[in-house]
């Protein structure tokens, strides 16, 4: 059919993808919560109040039987099955999971996941995507893009530049769809960053309170480099997206996408995905498809997507 | 004269000047473009397609009463292949 009359675009490619997605948001590591300092042993109730999420924490001497405790994290399970130990088993108000840690560190970093995966999964008023967001003044840019796209790099390279790196996997996006927030928890930097970052300034990460090394990279809280965010709760300016799927673009080109086909490509990152399907996931995202422009972003030099970036957000 | 209206199993969702179907059970997402979803939005009420393409060539004066409605026919056709549209009983 010709083009300036009825057109039909899409098809059917969306769910792998958008399987894929939530496969990756469940599967990656996640978080910590800032409420609880690092290097002390953890109050008996953890709550963040964001994430209504509620964990007891009991100090255990030795734990014997580690066998009865369903263990996410299989090297911690190896260690507990052949070295009891001081321990910190978490149990969850509400679900009565249990999670088993060996140190008051991991103990937050569960209890950090865990809030954020309530606050993903179980509050049907919440939209989160999974995104980097970024702030700049009053003005916010999320980043979207499957796992090695390079979503993390963009994120710290943008952060060197002056940017607020407000948070690096999921970003919470008001009903109206013109403002988010980051969801509470640390950042995670790979090592790789390392280079990117600078002796200097990476040495200073390590240095911060919230750091905590991890077998990626390590976690830390950028407002202990940087200071408060100017904006805790950037406007929305862009939505960018790294690596979409089918889209061929020149390194660092920007260009513009239709809010519609933006619409079905933010769909797979949404949360509301795992709790309500697709339909539903349309419908939430539907107002910051309407009110926020997207692009795609080719990858290329970072000083190159950098200066799209910011080109676009100067004139926004 | 067959009336065709919008699927009961399709979402639709308005998102500028298109519109975004999603399909509930075979879970297909579809973007109309501007023309088609003005379309689309007239199929809200059972329509033949005849009365689409009078709606398309309100439109589009340029359009000549036969192209308009081959295009129509064309679209209701990929519209009944992905069972977006119903013919009304």
């Amino acid at each position: 059919m010709v083009g300036h009359t009825c057109e039909l675009q899409g098809g059917a490619a969306t769910i792998p993808v958008m399987q894929q997605a939530m496969t990756v948001l469940h599967a990656k590591p996640v978080p910590q919560a800032s409420a609880l300092p690092l290097g002390r042993i953890p109050p008996h109730e953890v709550a963040l109040s964001s994430a209504d999420s509620l964990w007891r924490v009991e100090s255990c001497d030795s734990i014997r039987d580690p066998i009865h405790v369903p263990i996410h994290d299989s090297s911690t399970a190896t260690e507990f099955a052949t070295s009891p130990q001081q321990g910190w088993l978490l149990t969850h108000a509400v679900s009565g999971e249990r999670r088993l840690c060996d140190s008051p560190d991991k103990v937050v970093q569960v209890t950090e996941f865990q809030a954020i995966a309530d606050l993903v999964s179980r509050h049907p008023h919440v939209l989160t995507l999974h995104a980097a967001l970024l702030g700049r003044d009053d003005r916010g840019v999320i980043v979207v893009g499957p796992q090695q796209s390079g979503k993390s790099t963009l994120a710290t390279a943008l952060w060197r530049q002056g940017w607020s790196l407000l948070g690096d996997d999921v970003a919470v996006i008001n009903a109206a769809g013109v403002s988010a927030e980051a969801a509470p928890r640390r950042v995670s930097l790979r090592s790789g960053s390392r280079p990117l970052l600078g002796e200097e300034l990476w040495q200073r990460i390590t240095s911060t309170p919230s750091f905590m090394p991890t077998a990626e990279g390590c976690l830390f809280h950028p407002a202990e480099i940087d200071g408060p965010p100017a904006v805790r709760h950037p406007r929305l300016v862009a939505v960018v997206f790294l690596a979409r799927r089918g889209v061929q673009i020149g390194p660092a080109e920007w260009r513009s996408i239709n809010p519609a086909e933006a619409l079905l490509s933010l769909a797979p990152y949404s949360n509301v995905v795992l709790q309500g399907g697709m339909a539903e996931a349309f419908e939430r995202l539907q107002p910051l498809a309407n009110h926020v422009p997207a692009f795609d972003l080719g990858r290329g030099p970072l000083e190159d997507m950098i200066a799209a970036i910011t080109r676009h957000v100067h004139l926004s | 004269m067959a009336r065709f209206k919008q699927s009961g199993d399709v979402q639709s969702s308005a998102v500028g000047d298109r519109v975004v179907l999603f399909h509930r059970r075979t879970q297909k997402s579809i973007v109309l473009n501007p023309t088609g979803a003005s379309l689309w939005n007239a199929l809200a009420t059972p329509m033949t397609a005849a009365d689409l393409a009078g709606c398309l060539l309100a439109a589009h004066a340029e359009l000549t009463p036969d192209r308009a409605a081959s295009d129509v026919a064309a679209y209701l056709e990929q519209l009944s292949e992905q069972e977006l549209v119903a013919v009304d009983a």
